[in-house]
């Protein structure tokens, strides 16, 4: 399945329910930066309210968990918990480095080494931390309200055979 | 009410603060490191910015006759010591920080480059374009004055090594035979 269109899928389903999404920061064992960045996005100045996106109290509210930190083993079960807690339908961004890849301790011992090694998020808002902007961003490209901006990019220089099986 | 009224008054007098920011621009802080963008036909594939990397974002993988370079940008901090380590100045950080993404997959960056062989011992060593940037410098500096190392340009680490500790013993041997 292409994540695009479920992506695209759930964003409808979040429409259909007739309301404003309601965001949910679970800290996994982050820094506390990208969390700062979440209440900046919340002030006059950016104003996420402005898409209906206020931060609720509880999980149980929520229809967007934005997850923070790279998943460590102590904050797994709470993270879990929480997922579990958010009803359907509910979408998951990655915020922040480390949520998308582990960031800068991705391969220590003690962490998962990001949220999609446990859930599949629904986007990545790479940053470190990323900027109340990029943030805002992230969020409408999970609603699908913006257009995605990055695409993967190749090069291969002439000569090196396609077809030839890695040693 | 009273203190709505001066509210509403406040809120006049100070007008409008909130950014309307997808629709508008905005403004970005002079020299702000966004996404790192890395200049294809400029990479000679040194290695030195996977080496330098602080949270692994720049990967190196060398297979065979392939040698490629993987850039993660969910992983990126935009630190800038790519840039700064670069020899041929690859990498120029633009103002984009919109780079959020469905997929991991478009996060990617992917770089293959042609390795070359050893002429001393046949193993694949470094990339073609690394060592003609080698070979063009090594003209522009040596200048006349070390023709008989231009050939070690063209052997590995190891060879080069062996080479050189074998003309040293050859000369010292010659050195004492003489004396």
């Amino acid at each position: 399945m292409n994540p695009e269109d479920d992506l695209a899928a759930k964003a409808e389903k979040i429409r259909k329910l007739g309301r404003s999404p309601w965001v949910f920061p679970v800290n996994s064992g982050g820094c506390n930066g990208c969390d700062i960045e979440i209440v900046d996005t919340i002030t006059p100045y950016f104003d996420a309210e402005r898409f209906g996106v206020k931060v609720a109290s509880s999980a149980k509210h929520a229809d967007i968990l934005l997850v923070t930190g790279p998943v460590t083993r102590q904050s797994l079960k709470t993270l879990m918990n929480a997922y579990e807690a958010t009803p359907e339908p509910k979408l998951v961004v990655a915020i922040g480095n480390c949520a998308c890849g582990g960031g800068i301790c991705h391969d220590s011992f003690t962490v998962m080494g990001g949220v999609d090694a446990v859930i599949q998020p629904d986007a990545y808002v790479p940053g470190c931390p990323p900027r109340p902007e990029a943030l805002i961003y992230g969020l409408l490209l999970a609603l699908g309200k913006v257009e995605q901006k990055v695409k993967r990019r190749e090069f291969k220089e002439e000569g090196i055979d396609e077809t030839r099986a890695p040693v | 009410m009273s203190s709505i009224l001066k509210l509403l008054k406040l809120g006049i007098k100070r007008g409008r603060v909130t950014l309307r920011y997808p629709a508008e621009k905005t403004p970005t802080p002079e020299g702000l490191r966004g996404r790192p963008v890395l200049d294809f036909d400029a990479c000679i594939g040194c290695g030195a910015c996977a080496k330098t990397c602080p949270p692994n974002a720049l990967t190196v993988e060398e297979k065979e006759n392939v040698w490629t370079l993987r850039l993660f940008y969910g992983r990126c901090i935009m630190c800038g010591l790519c840039e700064e380590v670069c020899p041929v100045d690859a990498y120029r950080f633009s103002e984009e920080f919109e780079l959020a993404s469905a997929t991991r997959r478009d996060l990617e960056v992917e770089l293959r480059l042609l390795r070359v062989k050893c002429k001393g011992c046949g193993k694949y060593f470094t990339t073609k374009r690394a060592l003609d940037n080698t070979v063009a410098e090594y003209s522009e500096l040596a200048d006349g004055y070390a023709e008989e190392f231009k050939d070690m340009i063209y052997l590995c680490p190891d060879c080069r090594r062996m080479d050189w500790s074998e003309a040293l013993a050859d000369a010292y041997r010659e050195a004492r035979y003489e004396s």
